[in-house]
């Protein structure tokens, strides 16, 4: 008998909730047997109070089992883990934005699409949608993560300098029950934004965490064309729990599209689907429409992708109207067949999201 | 996609992954600093695919594993006993390094 022999058994014991054993993995920092008495001390880091017991437990079934130990003495050191508690997989709840129940991005590849104007009317349909069937207020945020170039303000009519509340927090501004955060909202129009990459990380960080959002159904971003800073501060900063592509149905805009969808392929972001903005324009009095960007390339991109197509949204002057006074389509005339054809999608979203 | 670990744990100075599907990943400190997919540890490779920079130093015996956070859904970063931080490791680069590992 000798400490070998205690090694070896130790051996069979494994690590809690792995299949390697706690020798292996090197948390054994010192065993002794001495008159039928066997001691070891063990080194773990853990935050989980449990873990430590069970271990111990473990050990000491088996050092028991054998004959020639009488006794057994087994001290357990725990540190701190060195992985963060919001590393935990199964702790789903975001430490970034704790309140936020669903967190979805709005990218393209080409710029022009209309992202801003479908997720300001996106995130009022949403809103319509939810409180019709909630008798408790639903919130919605809007966050704009283009800094260079910021529409969200003009576009949902949201206006005037956000209020500090304390040091390290600002509150965003309220536009038919949207709360909305942009960098339009901190710069005036005249001043533009002439930044490096880093500081776009860092401003997308502060937009996460030190905005009061508080408790939020939903919390749509905006971002920018492409698949630069801006995207992969959003995907690195906030668990998403998805993103929407928009495209417009010509070659030069799928094409993008594509890429800038493969990129939250990459970062693991689940893509919800594709929305193909400016599908057609009607005549109304003929009911005639034309395809002025062609036809297929929502579908066509949604297919390469794999993931659903949302739906189709015309190109119309009142949806560009509604953008240049700030009040969205689906707000000021919500039985528009624009405002439908967005509703569908909205419905389409929420329905995936669920 | 590629699926999230349902736990990420630091045994000793093994990092212990385990994914849905039951399997497991054990990836040693040493090995993780050294393949650090970091700019600062790599090199940058310009448009004629040329390496500039990157670290010269292969080994690290008795490199620790001070910290680990998730970035977003798909990846984590390491801290170092040397510092290093930079690195930021995607699932996917984790199950190839987890493979290296078992191979030597």
């Amino acid at each position: 008998m000798s400490e070998q022999l205690i090694t070896d058994l130790l051996k069979q014991v494994n690590y809690p909730g792995f299949s390697r054993d706690i020798v292996s993995f090197g948390l054994i920092q010192e065993t002794r047997f001495e008159d039928g008495q066997a001691f070891v001390k063990v080194e773990i880091s853990t935050a989980d109070p449990t873990l430590p017991k069970v271990l111990k437990g473990e050990i000491e079934n088996k050092l028991i089992q054998e004959e020639s130990i009488q006794g057994v003495d087994i001290q357990i050191i725990v540190k701190k883990p060195a992985v963060d508690r919001s590393t935990n997989a199964e702790n789903k709840e975001s430490a970034v934005l704790p309140g936020v129940k669903k967190i979805v991005a709005i990218a393209s590849g080409k710029g022009g699409v209309g992202k801003s104007t479908m997720a300001v009317n996106l995130a009022c349909s949403i809103e319509q949608i939810l409180s019709k069937d909630s008798s408790a207020p639903i919130k919605i945020g809007l966050m704009d993560c283009d800094v260079y170039g910021p529409s969200i303000p003009l576009l949902i009519g949201a206006s005037g300098q956000p209020k500090a509340l304390g040091d390290n927090l600002i509150a965003p501004i309220e536009s038919y029950g949207i709360k909305v955060m942009s960098m339009g909202l901190l710069v005036d129009e005249e001043t533009p934004v002439v930044w490096r990459g880093p500081m776009v990380m860092k401003t997308i960080q502060q937009f996460a965490a030190n905005v009061d959002w508080g408790e939020l159904d939903l919390l749509l971003i905006d971002l920018p064309p492409g698949t630069g800073d801006a995207q992969l501060s959003i995907a690195q900063v906030m668990p998403l729990d998805g993103v929407v592509i928009i495209t417009t149905p010509q070659k030069a805009a799928v094409d993008v599209a594509r890429r800038g969808a493969r990129m939250f392929e990459k970062v693991n972001v689940p893509i919800l689907g594709v929305i193909e903005n400016m599908s057609f324009l009607l005549n109304e009095e003929s009911k005639e429409k034309s395809y002025l960007f062609g036809k297929g390339g929502g579908p066509m991109t949604a297919q390469a992708l794999s993931t659903a197509f949302l739906g189709e949204v015309p190109l119309h002057e009142e949806i560009r109207m509604g953008g240049d006074h700030g009040l969205p389509i689906v707000v000021s005339n919500p039985d528009h067949f624009a405002s439908k054809a967005i509703t569908i999608v909205a419905k389409e979203i929420l329905s995936i999201l669920n | 996609m590629h699926s999230s670990p349902s736990r990420i744990d630091v045994i000793g100075n093994t990092l212990a992954l385990q994914w849905p599907n039951g399997e497991e990943s054990f990836i040693e400190a040493p090995l993780l600093r050294t393949q650090s997919p970091s700019a600062e540890n790599k090199g940058e490779t310009d448009i004629f695919g040329q390496v500039s920079g990157g670290q010269v130093k292969t080994e690290y015996p008795n490199i620790k594993i001070i910290k680990v956070s998730t970035i977003g859904n798909y990846a984590i970063r390491i801290l170092f006993s040397d510092g290093h931080s930079t690195g930021i490791y995607s699932w996917e680069y984790l199950q190839k390094l987890a493979s290296l590992s078992h191979n030597s």
